[in-house]
């Protein structure tokens, strides 16, 4: 199963070179909403340098199934995903020669971005303030959970609290239970797309003006950002709709309901259409018909207990897959729960080549889902897989620094740099 | 520039919920999410399906960047709007066309919504519980996912036109958007030959939102340093060293964890296990509603919530910029009326004479 690879092409003509050519970026960010923002970047050209170290690798790291393996921190899918599209070094940021070598590195780079809580940058003695007496034109994004000058700067973030404190998780979960988490990777994937728009923001003004800044970002306002419909409609109606199971405020059916082998499939009637089209298709066209109580989105909001347990009748014993296309033959908006494999097996998805193959040591060729997006002309480059820890610490510093192999053992045997984490050193 | 159809604009001005939901002029229902989504822009109407619609369309297009569009690129084509006619209206115009699946393969053009792109995307897959049917994320997530991926390809392209001079068409899927959030159905499914389960009670970690007298409070760890402290705090040491606690094993477990830490939480208020939670360094959540999201106080402190003047829902609080600049600062504006600068863009802008604009308003074109 799901052996096919991808088959269409991401880029269009490559008549232009990538977006972001020239850039370079000093990603001290970990896991995910950070790094998010780097792969974007550096999917678009940017050259991204991110920066781990032997005493504190990456917390996504951890994340491969099993540790009872061969450098198993080099094996979690969620990072190797995440950092794709840049350079991997390893600098000790906690001893004085690791941090020269990072200002060094800022000296003759465009963006600094970070995502530790507030306290972290200036006890490495790399502030704002420090880097940008270095260079005066830094883009430096700072993304601490609640704000680097608030009363809770200090208090502890991450993907799962940052969904619980924007409301997601109260809008989340079936209409008799409490909020749940939406099974994501919390807020961090939502944190991640706002970090990256802020940051080309900033290159635009940059571009403009010559101008650098520093950008705090919260975590938890960003994440608020993706319920701001919803904030507003009950600043405008005072109805906190709280949690809907698969409703809608406004439309009906609106639902995801079972089909054959453990497959569902959501339907949306968006409009009084779409209602004569599904009623059509489950042979009832006399229920959309005009003085049909169900005629109308208000009648069947009432009743969409009546109508998704008939849909539900209906749906039950067809396969999800294909129910999908015939509903959108029909006219009606449907879209198959898809699984893993699923995507992987889907046609469109192949045309598409969304995912991209990738290859890795110990892993072999894995399927990495691309950007969302496609430009017709521009070049993409995401063929970099991510790197192995501290894979181009002595290329970078090389190329960059201009430092020589004496200098490079020295700070691989006093562990500025290194390849394996301390903690797994026997 | 929000550009308008003539006949009753966007369908979102009066989509429910709204202000006024029952009153019988669609105009004067006034919809809070409109409001959110169409801050600090203005609004021209035109029949783009008519010929002189898209000629004063064509006119205007001299003057702008970029065209977002709800469409597909072939559905735009078909009338008359495809990338390559907008590029002769402007050679270095940027298209970016924001849809369920994207412009190319086999399911371009499908119909979609928030729900239907958390199921196609591998999101849906994983929310809820194994024994009940998956769930779509609250709000429209989905949908706003793929707006915010809109804007960064968006943003892309003007910095690649600023580098190199053409325009460009940015496709966005928003299946493809979702994936990016779901929790690795794909690679899990490569590395692990693991099913994502619905299991979205909880979180990793192991993480919980348990009952407080007044609600909920999130108890999140990250780290095994965290999950020890969480076992300390609330008083269950004898977790730390259970082998069934372990690293590994933890999560397979995690239901009985969160029923041994629930009454620890479900008699004090949730600012009170938060706050301590806290001072013990675990990542401890509020899971407010949403009154208690505006009175939060980061986003009094900072200032997150703006309030704007809105022509139809009067005065209204909408979230704001998620960061602060040390250089810009951000301007959010009143969303437009349906037309409200029509005489502004085809009288100052274009040239068009007060009897011409009459002329184009009384056939419908405007």
């Amino acid at each position: 199963m799901a052996s096919q690879a991808p088959q269409g092409s991401r880029n269009g003509n490559g008549s232009q070179p990538s977006p972001l050519d020239g850039l370079r970026v000093v990603d001290l960010s970990m896991f995910m909403s950070g790094p998010m923002a780097t792969q974007i970047l550096g999917d678009g050209g940017a050259e991204i340098i991110k920066v781990e170290s032997v005493q504190r690798i990456d917390g996504w790291r951890g994340a491969a199934g099993s540790q009872d393996v061969e450098r198993p921190w080099e094996l979690s899918p969620n990072y190797n995903w995440v950092n794709r599209s840049k350079r991997g070094i390893t600098l000790n940021l906690t001893d004085p020669r690791g941090a020269d070598l990072l200002k060094r590195l800022v000296t003759i780079s465009d963006v600094v971005i970070e995502n530790y809580t507030p306290r972290v940058m200036d006890n490495f003695g790399l502030g704002y303030e420090v880097l940008r007496e270095i260079t005066p034109d830094l883009i430096m994004l700072s993304m601490p959970g609640f704000g680097q000058a608030v009363s809770w700067r200090d208090y502890v973030a991450f993907g799962m609290s940052t969904e619980q404190m924007s409301g997601i998780s109260h809008l989340t979960g079936y209409d008799d239970g409490p909020p749940m988490f939406t099974g994501t990777n919390g807020g961090d994937p939502f944190v991640g797309v706002i970090a990256a728009s802020a940051l080309l923001a900033a290159i635009n003004h940059r571009k403009r003006t010559g101008e650098g800044q520093h950008m705090d970002l919260s975590q938890i306002e960003a994440c608020t950002m993706y319920i701001g419909d919803v904030l507003t409609d009950w600043a405008v109606t005072g109805d906190d709709p709280g949690r809907i199971s698969n409703h809608h405020p406004s439309m009906a059916p609106h639902g995801i309901y079972p089909c054959a082998d453990d497959g569902w499939i959501a339907v949306a009637c968006q409009s009084d259409e779409e209602w004569r089209s599904l009623a059509a298709c489950l042979g009832r066209s006399e229920l959309a018909e005009d003085g049909s109580p169900f005629a109308t989105a208000a009648g069947r909001l009432a009743a969409s207990e009546q109508l998704d347990e008939a849909i539900s009748a209906w749906t039950a014993p067809q396969g999800h897959l294909a129910l999908m296309h015939s509903l959108q033959a029909a006219g009606v908006t449907a879209g198959a729960v898809m699984n893993g494999p699923q995507l992987l097996d889907d046609a469109h998805m192949q045309a598409r080549a969304a995912l991209i193959p990738q290859d890795r040591p110990n892993l072999g060729i894995k399927h990495y889902p691309g950007q969302p997006y496609r430009f017709a002309k521009a070049a993409m480059v995401e063929n970099r897989r991510a790197p192995l820890l501290g894979e181009h610490t002595n290329e970078v510093l090389k190329e960059l620094l201009d430092l020589g192999d004496e200098e490079l053992d020295a700070l691989e045997a006093d562990d500025i740099t290194g390849t394996t984490p301390i903690a797994a050193r026997s | 520039m929000k550009v308008e159809s003539p006949d009753g604009g966007d369908a979102g001005r009066t989509l429910g919920p709204t202000a006024n939901d029952n009153a019988a002029d669609a105009d004067a229902r006034a919809s809070g999410s409109f409001v959110f989504l169409n801050t600090s822009k203005r609004g021209v109407t035109i029949d783009l399906d008519a010929a002189e619609g898209r000629a004063l369309f064509a006119r205007m297009l001299e003057r702008y960047d970029i065209v977002v569009a709800g469409e597909t690129e072939g559905e735009l084509a078909t009338r008359g709007l495809g990338y390559e006619q907008l590029q002769q209206w402007n050679p270095s115009i940027i298209l970016t066309t924001v849809t369920g699946f994207g412009s190319t393969g086999p399911y371009a053009g499908y119909r979609w919504s928030h729900i239907t792109a958390c199921a196609v995307g591998g999101w849906a897959i994983n929310s809820g519980h194994a024994e009940r049917e998956p769930l779509q994320a609250g709000g429209s997530i989905a949908a706003t996912y793929a707006g915010a991926y809109a804007a960064v390809g968006t943003q892309l392209a003007v910095l690649g036109r600023t580098a190199h001079g053409g325009g460009d068409h940015v496709d966005i899927s928003a299946q493809e958007a979702a994936l990016t959030a779901a929790s690795f159905p794909t690679l899990f499914w490569e590395y692990r030959q693991m099913l994502n389960q619905r299991n979205s009670h909880r979180g990793p970690g192991p993480s919980f939102i348990l009952p407080t007298t007044d609600g909920h409070v999130g108890v999140n760890v990250l780290t095994g340093p965290q999950w020890d402290m969480l076992c300390s705090y609330f008083g269950q040491t004898d977790m730390i060293d259970d082998p069934r606690f372990q690293p590994g094993q933890r999560q397979l477990h995690a239901d009985e964890a969160g029923e041994r830490f629930a009454p620890q939480t479900v008699e004090r208020t949730a600012e009170d296990v938060f706050h301590d939670g806290q001072t013990w360094r675990v990542p401890f959540g509020l899971v407010p509603d949403l009154e208690g999201i505006t009175q939060m106080l980061p986003h009094v402190e900072r200032e997150f919530f703006v309030d704007i003047e809105s022509p139809t829902a009067g005065s209204v609080a909408v979230p704001g910029v998620a960061y602060k600049s040390t250089v810009t600062e951000p301007a959010i504006g009143p969303p437009p009326a349906a037309g409200e600068h029509n005489d502004h863009v085809f009288g100052e802008l274009l040239g068009l004479s007060a009897d011409e604009i009459a002329a184009l308003s009384s056939e419908g074109v405007i």
